[in-house]
């Protein structure tokens, strides 16, 4: 018994001892090398002595297998110039929100971070804990303002400054419903051109096709009505600056009024109810509040119709289809009005980075993202090594080579919309509508762009909606529920919130107006 | 002849249960060998007819996941066995006659099972006091003590009779020598269970690696697991993203693969520790 | 003076008399200090209106203003009693197919069985919420689901399950039951091996059949642990399963009435607000309940059978 003791304890004490090793082992950083003395110190003179700085950068995604093969090559470029190592740290998307809130709360250094609306940017913002950037990128990042465009700049300020990057190729998303094109041959209907024809072939999926649904959605902005309302061009219903992406408030044309949903029931009054009506008609499917993946039935071959939120579909779907159905073909249909100034967008970008305060090398992080939004070296991060990863197909077209060691993330730390490139072998008709997308000078301003809502006075009430709009939005959008029923239940819980949110939304929006008006 | 029927029922019900237990895993383990086109039509299935490795190659390729192993089995490992150590000193303490503030310190223990740490404040510690960010032992430390664990302890410590320490005592022996030599040997089903508990709450975390493991390539399973998936997840929808996947993702496959990934060792390690459950280690002892 | 001298002479006395086991205990005390007491100090956060810039001690202290977003919708109390209720439930449930399950398989007498049963209860546990959220789905799904289907193919229409709310506690409670008892079963069967053979001899040899043995012998020695186990589960009442509920009833509204729980419901609450603040509110309020109610329980306990307590 003794000896079994001791034998156990001397083990536990190895097994500590390997583990503290092996815990420091991992634990230390690259160890630091001598500063780099530059032969060629003519253009970059006052930079050439440089001492060797790593920046932490915080980003969503997964690790590329082959991320240290491009680092290591991003290094190498930057080792005579700006001399930065890099030390990624990626986050799982569904933890993103914890993991940079815990990071930036405990007042950690970390250069670089993803931030966003969707995510919690404001409240970061107001907090503090973000550096104002203006002076940094006037001083080194002047390949960083250049290729974006004024208006991407002008508009995605907070508070008058500019507190992080804005990342963005485009100013509105892409918007289409994805079909199945076998059936609809199947049943001889002519290419869909208006909304009524895609509603009249759902009507005859239903009939004809029994072992179909015709149509599902999604939540949100991807739930049958607020899908619609994108198409809206003759009220431009939009949602506001107040509730993330519900149409409970909303403004119409591009006049800056608040509107509400609950008193003003057109035209998104009619949409709910013909959406009710097609849930009880048997149209859409009736698993759509529990799917989680609203586009998955579409491509396990249950479904005929589906909203996207693009104008094509992506490779994913394309050989998923194959799979799973042996004729299944998917094509898309849009309703989306090209003509210049048809699309009103307030130039509001989805994602940033930024630079934290605590961070203590804030010149050095601008030195990086100027360096990194060179051309080459925004090919390299973004695409990877060339001819291995990724082909050049002219200046602005690209060609995969190997996906599965590298993929294209730039949408987290790099988009730019001068040096993005696109695939070839998409849709043409898809990339013209794409350029469009990408074109400023196609859309109309909003008259609120470059407006921020500070949700402070009425956080309250923003929460009470939260749990309500939890409870009842989706069903309501995508038909299920009863129209009118429902917009009662909200009116009983969440109606004097929603108007204390309208006033207040009101108020500040006046004011902004007013104070441009100068 | 109603002892007859008794047995009867009592059978009826555990094939029951054992079967309502493992049919659903047994639909997990086949399926995850399910070709994804086959998941993603027809749905789980009792016996497939399409089979693929596809899942498992997904979830698998990469020396990441020799290194993920690695250092799970060494934070369980250690973990376990420094946790069993310190619960089982703990607890017995706190069930013993003898202790006057036995009470106050389980309503203590208990409170922190009331009062969890708080998201920041524990962020903070461990980061910023203890140094502990990119360390093994940011992934051991925190869970060494789990007080549920050690309330089931105390409860099995509370059945010892008395009669043991007071022999042991009468025969010169002090507290240390007591527990080590005595209680230890006799409470193997407890230690047993309780170890059990703590490999798998190892095994089976990322949440401590998510908030203090920042190098990737310490990264645990069950973190390299949720990071692809998650990641999976997204790409998809991702519009404008110029990922092209030239074969079709399994994530159905995937979801259930990772369930068999992460119980495989436990399998082999269960049965060793079930010996101790059957009986045979009686409280012979207390006769002589 | 004298009266302070001899309190702190009988603290130093204790420590002194039973110094080997206050040794024993010291790790996992310094543990508790250091890895949940002071990271508790967190919860001040639930009082302020907390800025990274003026840290825990600088910020503004808001009193309970926090606390409003939860308390002056009209949920909170629906929410609490949903918690509260399901909680009992799940806590019944598990803990009783738990005793039943290790006192049956106590009384097996073929090994080989035996193993086999104790593996496969324990194979639950394993399986993560979102699978079976997604078996879940498989069964009762209106469209294809396996009950709908097999309702038609007898004749009967088939029910939208994920519409309706009434049936959800029981389908959860089962669910849950089905998870944990394995689990639960393995404490239940270590603490029966602990117990003496000599007491099943002697009730043998006076005539008592099996029924009776585990009645009056295993059933009655078990009581201790099923009432610790009880009184912690008491305890986390007002916590609610969240990776459960959230994995299976999702963001599906109109379940909600039946099954939105205190975390699920904070969760949407704040899901883009992201304040620490008032997230720590709502921890702060499902402790405190628990708190009462446990001092409440545990008083019960005491009086019923004194090796039962928590504390």
């Amino acid at each position: 018994m003794k000896r079994r003791m001791s034998a156990a304890l001397t083990l536990l004490i190895a097994l500590v001892a390997l583990a503290g090793c092996a815990g420091k082992n991992e634990g230390e950083g690259k160890p630091s090398e001598p500063p780099v003395k530059a032969e060629n110190s003519t253009e970059l003179s006052s930079n050439a002595k440089l001492e060797e700085v790593t920046l932490k950068i915080m980003i969503p995604g997964d690790r590329p297998p082959d991320m240290d093969l491009v680092i290591a090559e991003a290094e190498k470029r930057m080792k005579d110039t700006i001399n930065v190592k890099l030390d990624v740290v990626f986050v799982p998307w569904s933890d993103l929100a914890q993991k940079t809130q815990v990071t930036l709360a405990s007042g950690e250094n970390i250069d670089l971070i993803f931030d966003a609306p969707w995510l919690h940017i404001n409240q970061m913002i107001a907090s503090g804990f973000y550096e104002p950037l203006d002076d940094l990128l006037a001083e080194y990042g002047k390949t960083v303002l250049d290729k974006r465009p004024q208006q991407m700049w002008d508009y995605n300020k907070y508070g008058g400054k500019i507190m992080a990057v804005p990342l963005g190729v485009s100013y509105m998303s892409g918007n289409s419903y994805i079909l199945r094109k076998d059936i609809r041959e199947k049943l001889g209907v002519p290419p869909i051109q208006t909304y009524e024809d895609l509603i009249a072939f759902a009507y005859k999926v239903k009939e004809q096709e029994k072992g179909i649904i015709p149509m599902t959605a999604g939540s949100a902005t991807y739930s049958f009505v607020a899908h619609h309302a994108l198409n809206d061009y003759e009220t431009y219903v939009r949602p506001t600056h107040a509730l993330g992406n519900s149409l409970m408030l909303y403004y119409t044309n591009n006049d800056g009024k608040v509107h509400n949903l609950l008193e003003e029931r057109e035209p998104v009054g009619t949409w709910l109810a013909n959406a009710n009506k097609w849930f009880k008609d048997g149209l859409i499917f009736k698993d759509i509040l529990t799917t989680k993946d609203f586009q998955q039935p579409i491509s396990a071959g249950k479904v005929a119709i589906v909203t996207n939120g693009a104008f094509g579909i992506s490779d994913f779907h394309k050989n998923t289809i194959k799979n799973n159905v042996p004729n299944g073909e998917l094509e898309t249909v849009t309703f989306f009005n090209p003509d210049k100034g048809a699309n009103i967008t307030n130039f509001k970008q989805w994602n940033f980075l930024a630079i934290p305060k605590v961070s203590k090398h804030k010149e050095r992080a601008m030195m990086f993202l100027n360096w990194a939004n060179e051309k080459e070296n925004y090919d390299l991060l973004s695409y990877g090594i060339e001819g291995k990863h990724w082909e050049a197909v002219g200046e602005d077209k690209m060609k995969n080579l190997d996906t599965t060691g590298y993929y294209a993330f730039g949408y987290v730390w790099l988009w730019n919309p001068v040096d993005e490139r696109t695939v070839v072998g998409g849709d043409p008709k898809n990339d013209e509508l794409d350029a469009v997308l990408r074109n400023a000078d196609m859309f109309t301003t909003d008259i609120l762009a470059g407006f921020e809502f500070d949700s402070t006075p009425v956080q309250n009430e923003v929460s009470q909606y939260n749990i309500v709009d939890g409870q009842y939005y989706t069903a309501l959008f995508n038909g299920v529920m009863d129209t009118e029923d429902t917009l009662k239940k909200f009116e009983a819980e969440a109606g004097p919130a929603l108007q204390k949110i309208q006033q207040e939304l009101q108020r500040q929006i006046d004011e902004f107006l007013a104070a441009k008006g100068k | 002849m109603r002892e007859r029927l008794f047995l009867v029922l009592m059978y009826a019900v555990l094939i029951a249960f054992a079967l309502f237990c493992f049919i659903p895993f047994w639909i997990v383990f086949i399926n995850s060998f399910a070709d994804e086109s086959l998941l993603q039509t027809a749905g789980y299935q009792l016996l497939p007819d399409k089979f693929s490795l596809q899942a498992y190659e997904f979830l698998l390729s990469g020396k990441q996941v020799f290194r993920s192993y690695g250092i799970t089995i060494m934070v369980t490992a250690v973990g376990t066995a420094m946790g069993v150590l310190v619960t089982a000193a703990y607890a017995y303490t706190l069930s013993h006659r003898r202790v006057k503030y036995r009470n106050i310190l389980s309503f203590l223990t208990f409170l922190t099972m009331l009062f969890g740490a708080g998201l920041v404040g524990f962020y903070m510690l461990i980061a910023n006091w203890l140094h502990l960010k990119d360390s093994i032992w940011a992934l051991i430390l925190p869970y060494l003590l789990n007080p549920f664990y050690a309330f089931i302890l105390i409860s099995f410590y509370r059945t010892l009779p008395y009669e043991l320490n007071e022999a042991a005592t009468v025969d010169g022996a002090n507290d240390f020598s007591i527990f080590f030599r005595i209680i230890w040997p006799i409470s193997l089903p407890a230690i047993a269970t309780v170890s059990l508990f703590y490999a798998l709450q190892y095994w089976n975390d990322w949440y401590l690696s998510l908030l203090f493991i920042d190098n990737y390539k310490m990264l645990p399973l069950q973190m390299m697991i949720r990071q692809l998936m998650s990641n999976l997840n997204v790409m998809a929808y991702v519009s404008g993203s110029q990922t092209q996947y030239n074969a079709v993702v399994p994530t159905y496959g995937m979801q259930l693969a990772i369930v068999c990934v992460t119980i495989g060792p436990i399998v082999f390690v269960y049965p060793f520790i079930q010996r101790f459950f059957i009986k045979g280690l009686t409280l012979g002892s207390v006769k002589g | 003076m004298k009266q302070r001298r001899r309190l702190g002479g009988a603290f130093v006395h204790e420590l002194s008399r039973n110094r080997y086991l206050y040794l024993l205990a010291l790790p996992g005390i310094a543990f508790l200090v250091v890895f949940a007491y002071l990271p508790m100090l967190g919860h001040l956060l639930a009082f302020q209106n907390y800025r990274l810039s003026d840290g825990i001690w600088g910020s503004e202290w808001v009193g309970l203003k926090n606390f409003e977003f939860f308390f002056n919708g009209k949920d909170w109390l629906r929410v609490t009693l949903n918690t509260v209720f399901l909680n009992a439930l799940f806590l019944v449930s598990g803990l009783g197919s738990a005793v039943v399950l290790a006192v049956f398989l106590n009384e097996v007498r073929n090994r080989l069985f035996k193993r086999i049963a104790q593996s496969f209860i324990f194979l639950p546990y394993f399986i993560s919420w979102l699978v079976v959220s997604m078996m879940a789905l498989t069964l009762f799904s209106t469209s294809e689901g396996l009950i709908n289907r097999t309702l038609a193919a007898v004749g009967f229409e088939g029910v939208d399950w994920y519409l309706t709310p009434g049936v959800w506690p029981y389908i959860l409670t089962v669910i849950s039951a089905w998870k944990i008892a394995g689990y639960n079963s393995i404490i239940f069967m270590a603490v029966i091996t602990g117990i003496s053979a000599e007491y099943y001899e002697s009730a043998r040899l006076e005539g008592a059949s099996r029924l009776q043995q585990m009645l009056y012998i295993t059933l009655p020695l078990m009581r201790p642990i099923v009432m610790v186990l009880a009184l912690l589960g008491v305890g986390r009442i007002f916590y609610g399963d969240f990776g459960m509920i959230y994995a299976i009833i999702g963001d599906n509204g109109v379940l909600f009435p039946t099954t939105d729980v205190i975390d699920s419901y904070a969760y949407r609450a704040l899901r883009q607000l992201g304040n620490f603040s008032m997230s720590s509110a709502v921890v702060v309020y499902q402790s405190c309940m628990g708190l009462v109610t446990i001092l409440i329980f545990n008083a019960i306990a005491r009086k019923v059978d004194a090796d039962s307590r928590l504390f």
